[in-house]
């Protein structure tokens, strides 16, 4: 019996990983795996449709849907993040708390990307920092950006400028050529083609002068959870459209291998806890006390609330020029999971 | 190039892997890694000196040493614990504290095993359990056992029995057959053919009854840190004899190559945190609040206080017959390291 063949692209993520490594398998379909970072592979998919399945930014799917891209996404949401509470700001900025954001110079990767769509919605409707009335410096140059794939332009009363080729959020940060970014993860993370920060890092600047927006991540995520009920989500996984037509059955079928790959993760989740960390239980217990034994749910029902935000958010930023309907964005034989 | 082939048995060890897997080389040495439970390696290398270098029990290192054993240490140590904080206890058994175990009866998995004699030793000189007012349980058969390999007899004046084969420390503890028992290690459910608590882990009682003896494991090891100024070791690396004789350079090459493993892992330790737990950036800043940038330290110098108390403890306990000396135990070319 012959299976179906997909080339599959995404970032190494815990709870994909053994369905990528092939410890799950989806009935009858044999993946041929490909990592990549997401910067990466979204400019990739976006562009020139490479892949049948692939990692993809919520945000920039539901820009090229309703610009008319031909791709369908299955409920799968296996990385999520408190986004904005990733921002850090320069000491001499008088920023003292998140609401002191008005009317300052923030960075942002690429303005149409998940993150930085949480980012603005959550300090617009959270802590009062309206997105007009910020300046906005975007690192990614318009060659190599999401946007530039999906044809983005500044929404109208938007304050947006480039980051110059030769500098990054990060030297612009440290020599507060610009007040806030969301640079705490581009340092640590690994290098790519297509963001600076991880390039140009500024380590010669005085790092002492940047600090936390949100210092005490953790409690920040209680209150967001309080709030909000949900972990924001910034990437799914699509089958593109012509072999999701040819293949309608592939979706359930891939879908029911991320479930199970999701749940291997979980069970394995202590263990791979470095023994570096001591604590690894207690921190563990931490963590499910502040999100729930499944911070990362599956299937449309459990996240329904999450998406209709990121809709509205997508709409109310001018993203999306009308509200993207739930039940068009992944795949009809998903819908009642 | 030629190059010495050594082969060369541990435990995965995220400090020592990126030795094993070939990532970190030492020079002049070509490793032929077997990865292996603790439990089953010391008992094959003191019963048979399977391997030229080898992962091996601090405790069983010095009886060994001893009673004549040929091998020399080196001065690195990955492997750290908060031995003492394992212990569960029975809710029955009318223990509320530690002070409590006097009188009790304790299950043990080998008598002389490091994390045993750490659990001894700091349960006598913090919580002022005499070693000689409780009664052991050992698990291991004496076939199976490192201590069957040293040619170990219970110490005078210790309360001394062996756990029933069809029975388990877990088995025994649930069905309060134990008050208290060292089951909470990370090695819990990884099967071994030595130790049986994986495998029979006790059925038809209530699992409820089993809790802590520490319930709050991080106030504990911050408070163990501060008076004692270390993290427990419990194993070390040894070179056979023969080979340590006939090529003297083997044992400071091997230590560089450890030192770089080590790094090659704190480099890479925070991205290695699963995603999972959320807040690692957080959790590991609480750790390293406790006890230091570098909780492994190796070297004789940077541990002599560990290893001096480790040397008392096993006199004292009666497993060695006298006070070994430090300057004995490590490869001349790295005691000064």
């Amino acid at each position: 019996m012959s299976e179906l063949t997909l080339s599959f692209v995404s970032n190494y993520n815990e709870r994909v990983e053994p369905f990528m490594n092939g410890t799950i398998k989806a009935a009858g379909i044999e993946i041929i795996p490909t990592y990549s970072h997401p910067s990466e592979t979204f400019w990739r998919q976006l562009k020139f449709q490479e892949f049948e399945v692939a990692e993809m930014s919520m945000s920039s799917y539901l820009i090229a849907r309703s610009r008319g891209a031909d791709m369908i996404a299955l409920p799968v949401f296996p990385s999520r993040r408190f986004f904005h509470a990733e921002q850090s700001y320069h000491v001499d900025s008088g920023i003292k708390e998140p609401s002191d954001l008005n009317g300052k110079r923030i960075g942002v990767g690429e303005y149409q990307q998940t993150a930085a769509l949480w980012a603005r919605g959550i300090l617009e409707h959270d802590f009062g920092v309206s997105q007009y009335k910020v300046r906005w410096y975007m690192e990614r140059t318009e060659e190599l950006s999401h946007g530039g794939a999906t044809g983005f332009t500044p929404p109208p009363g938007i304050s947006f400028n480039r980051i110059p080729p030769d500098k990054s959020m990060a030297t612009m940060l440290v020599n507060h050529e610009i007040d806030v970014a969301p640079i705490a993860g581009h340092l640590s993370r690994a290098v790519n083609v297509i963001d600076r920060s991880t390039r140009i890092r500024a380590a010669e600047g005085d790092w002492s002068k940047v600090k936390p927006l949100f210092p005490d991540e953790i409690s920040e995520a209680r209150r967001f959870i309080a709030k909000h009920g949900f972990v924001p989500v910034n990437h799914t996984y699509i089958i593109r459209g012509d072999v999701y037509r040819e293949h309608p059955d592939a979706a359930v079928k891939l879908y029911d291998a991320f479930v199970r790959a999701k749940t291997h993760a979980a069970e394995t989740l202590l263990e791979r806890i470095p023994d570096a960390l001591v604590f690894g239980p207690e921190f563990l217990a931490m963590t499910r006390d502040v999100l729930g034994d499944d911070p990362f749910p599956y299937g449309i029902k459990a996240n329904r609330a999450m998406l209709e935000t990121l809709v509205d958010f997508s709409h109310e930023q001018g993203l999306t020029p009308q509200k993207m309907k739930i039940e068009e964005l992944f795949a009809a034989e998903t819908l009642r999971l | 190039m030629p190059k010495l082939r050594l082969s060369f048995i541990s435990a995965f060890n995220e400090r020592v892997d990126p030795l094993m897997r070939g990532e970190v080389q030492p020079e002049g040495i070509e490793i032929v890694p077997t990865y292996s439970h603790p439990s089953e390696t010391f008992w094959r290398q003191l019963k048979f000196q399977e391997f030229e270098v080898g992962e091996m029990s601090m405790s069983s290192y010095l009886i060994a040493r001893e009673r004549g054993f040929d091998m020399i240490a080196l001065p690195v140590f990955p492997s750290r614990r908060l031995f003492h904080t394992e212990f569960s206890y029975h809710t029955d058994s009318g223990i509320k504290k530690p002070e409590d175990l006097v009188g009790k009866r304790i299950g043990v998995g080998e008598y002389q095993q490091t994390a045993a004699l750490w659990q001894r030793g700091i349960l006598e000189h913090d919580f002022g359990v005499s070693q000689f007012k409780v009664h052991w349980y050992m698990e291991r058969t004496e076939e199976l056992s490192h201590g069957g390999a040293t040619g170990f007899t219970p110490p005078p004046g210790i309360s001394f029995q062996r756990i029933p084969p069809d029975k388990s420390m877990a088995s025994m503890l649930v069905s309060n057959e134990l008050d208290a028992a060292a089951i909470n290690s990370p090695w819990k459910n990884t099967p071994n053919i030595i130790s049986r608590s994986h495998r029979i882990p006790g059925t038809g009682v209530d699992p409820s009854k089993v809790k802590l003896l520490f319930g709050d494991r991080k106030a504990e090891g911050k408070r163990f840190f501060q008076k004692w100024g270390f993290l427990p070791v419990n194993h070390a690396y040894t070179i056979r004899g023969d080979i340590y004789k006939k090529y003297p350079w083997v044992a400071f090459n091997l230590y560089s190559a450890f030192v770089k493993a080590k790094a090659a892992f704190n480099a890479k330790l925070l991205d290695s945190i699963p995603s999972g737990l959320f807040f690692g950036t957080e959790y590991l800043a609480m750790t390293q609040e406790i006890f230091g940038a570098d909780p492994y330290p190796y070297g004789v110098k940077a541990n002599r206080k560990m290893l001096e108390t480790l040397i008392d403890f096993s006199h004292e306990q009666g497993l060695t017959s006298k006070k070994a000396k430090i300057e004995e135990l490590f490869a001349e070319s790295t005691r000064d390291l």
